[in-house]
């Protein structure tokens, strides 16, 4: 699809239904997003020493992350360059480098070709071409303070200048650690829609759909309010789905913050029992004194008084540095999107930090949530109907031309404006009409 | 903790033939609950203090130290159940139909009106246009109370507990 075909798809305030459903068009976005902008691979704590290595995706790729023993890192695409087999089967582990299965083309953690049997049958020792170069490395990579992200782009704009007013989300989730470091813990909860995998990054700064999607789950802790007042996972489950329940004027109080390249990032909605911001029980007090130990207190009121809730990192990451949480959308289809989460150890910290992190999730991101669900629900049905032949166009123009401005390139709405999905739209047109 | 560890191998009393029986027909009375969408009759099953837990990784350890699928003591579970029940659980209409098939049924007796039981599960289940098919190994620690065997923990190992789920809305 040419650079004018795919211009024609938007106009003010809708944009064309080919862009949830044309597998021509989702084809053209792995080359032209995914393989030009920054993606989330993993974070250095999960491949802490060297030799270890890890499988991530970058696009429809999969790539395995390994830590060198420089303790540098590489992402390799996981393809033996003989006769393209997959190489590396296990999720994760630790090795001094990687042999194919099928003849035993070895390879470096670096990816160089270490080692073929029957060299000599090579003219000059060697496969001829690519192959002889080992296997394939993704351009760039970098990490930002522990989050390790890749490009298979080898030119455009370095880490820090793609994350940019967004970098302050992985700022602030590493500042919150009373020794400085993070370290991914307890797993991961892996959903899947049959939804195009734009619907996720464009519903998770959407304020308006919460009490209409998640209406059961309100009542239902509505009904059982009382227990909001409880210990532990009950509690906090609760003090989550209540929260869900804020009237439109109470959503439209919150700032909705966009920034180039797609980005953008929530005011939180939080603001009751061991969710809120200000707590004030015992264990939050303990925590802050670690934290107001180690930055001052001064320091330690700024980092805690960041209140925001989803933090993204356009096109696949989510950050949320107050639960100490990300998750990561990970295409497979124009209909079809995984959603991984994720959460992380603050060191330094007392274990109920982590804690709340994964109650955050359990409650959050499963599956199984009693909020997620509805909302993949949704994703599916939206799928569904714009199938329909009725009309070309969805509309994306609440509260249009009503932004302000901001400090580099940035743009600030109230709540309920569709601001977050005109700029996740604006950077997709960018990056398609990219030569 | 299975029954192997607890119980069969443990030096517990043998299982009495009609104490088996017993435990079988309870969690057939379970399935037979969840299959009829009698969710809220289905949490009374368990014990005020019970806890129903489905791990997200193989083998999990602790639903402490790691992310589960669900982890919900009784209070939790009244809630999921209240909100199926709600016109606006847009995940639940119209609602899904499940067929949960038990077998391989292992009890315990721990002493004490404590038992525990193991099955296989097989959970089908019909949504919106789509039939998936759940297998997992449950394990049970129950006890008997005044209104008879209560759910103490349900833990629930999917085989393909760590891979993509889409929407997980009727109890395994």
């Amino acid at each position: 699809m040419s650079a004018p075909a795919v211009s024609a798809l938007m106009r003010p305030g809708v944009v064309h239904r080919a862009l949830y459903l044309d597998p021509d068009l989702f084809s053209l976005e792995q080359e032209k997003i995914f393989h030009r902008a920054w993606i989330y691979l993993c974070h250095e704590s999960e491949i802490a020493r060297p030799g270890d290595y890890m499988l991530s995706q970058l696009g429809l790729d999969e790539v395995i992350v390994a830590r060198q023993a420089d303790g540098g890192i590489s992402a390799l695409h996981n393809r033996c360059p003989h006769r393209g087999a997959r190489v590396v089967a296990q999720a994760h582990g630790s090795a001094r480098g990687f042999t194919c299965p099928y003849h035993a083309w070895s390879f470096g953690l670096g990816g160089a070709l270490d080692g073929v049997p029957l060299r000599e049958g090579y003219a000059g020792g060697a496969p001829c071409g690519e192959a002889g170069t080992g296997m394939a490395r993704v351009a760039r990579v970098a990490s930002y303070r522990g989050f390790v992200f890749g490009c298979a782009a080898p030119r455009g704009p370095d880490l820090p200048e793609f994350l940019g007013g967004l970098a302050s989300a992985l700022d602030n989730m590493v500042d919150r650690a009373p020794d400085g470091a993070l370290e991914q813990a307890g797993g991961r909860l892996s959903m899947e829609y049959r939804g195009n995998w734009k619907m996720f990054m464009e519903n998770a700064v959407d304020l308006v759909h919460p009490q209409f999607v998640h209406g059961g789950s309100v009542a239902a802790a509505r009904d059982t309010r009382g227990q909001a007042a409880a210990e532990g996972a009950v509690g906090q489950a609760t003090q989550m789905l209540l929260a869900n329940g804020l009237r439109l004027s109470e959503w439209d109080k919150l700032g909705l913050h966009a920034f180039p390249h797609g980005h953008v990032y929530m005011d939180s909605f939080y603001r009751d029992g061991v969710i809120a911001s200000q707590r004030d029980d015992e264990a939050f007090e303990r925590y802050r004194r670690l934290l107001a130990r180690s930055r001052g207190e001064q320091r330690a009121r700024e980092i805690l008084a960041v209140d925001r809730f989803n933090n993204l990192v356009w096109p696949t990451l989510s950050v949320n540095s107050r639960f100490q949480t990300i998750r990561v959308v990970q295409p497979l289809a124009a209909d079809r999107t995984v959603v991984r989460s994720y959460c992380f150890r603050l060191a330094g910290a007392p274990p109920e930090m982590f804690e709340l992190s994964l109650r955050f999730l359990n409650t959050a991101s499963s599956p199984a949530s009693l909020v997620a669900s509805d909302d993949l629900e949704i994703f599916e049905r939206c799928q569904q109907g714009l199938r329909d032949s009725a009309s070309d166009w969805i509309d994306i123009s609440r509260a249009m031309g009503g932004d302000t401005p901001g400090e580099a390139g940035s743009f600030s709405a109230a709540g309920t404006s569709e601001l977050p999905i005109r700029n996740q739209m604006r950077a997709w047109r960018a990056y398609m009409e990219a030569a | 903790m299975n029954v192997r560890e607890q119980g069969m191998g443990g030096g517990q009393a043998v299982l009495a033939p009609e104490m088996h029986c017993e435990l079988r027909d309870f969690v057939y009375l379970e399935a037979r609950l969840l299959d009829e969408g009698r969710f809220e009759d289905w949490v009374e099953l368990f014990h005020e203090d019970g806890v129903y837990w489905v791990p997200a990784s193989p083998g999990q350890a602790s639903p402490e130290t790691a992310l589960s699928l669900f982890h919900e003591a009784r209070p939790l579970l009244a809630l999921r159940a209240r909100r199926l029940a709600h016109p606006q659980t847009h995940v639940n209409t119209p609602p899904a139909r499940t067929h949960h098939h038990l077998s391989n049924i292992e009890g315990a007796d721990l002493g004490g009106g404590a038992y525990a039981l193991r099955c296989m599960l097989l959970m089908v289940e019909w949504r919106n246009g789509t039939q998936r098919l759940f297998s997992a190994c449950c394990n049970y620690q129950l006890r008997r109370s005044l209104a008879g065997l209560r759910i103490l923990s349900k833990r629930v190992d999917l085989l393909d507990c760590d891979a993509p789920q889409r929407a997980l809305v009727i109890p395994f």
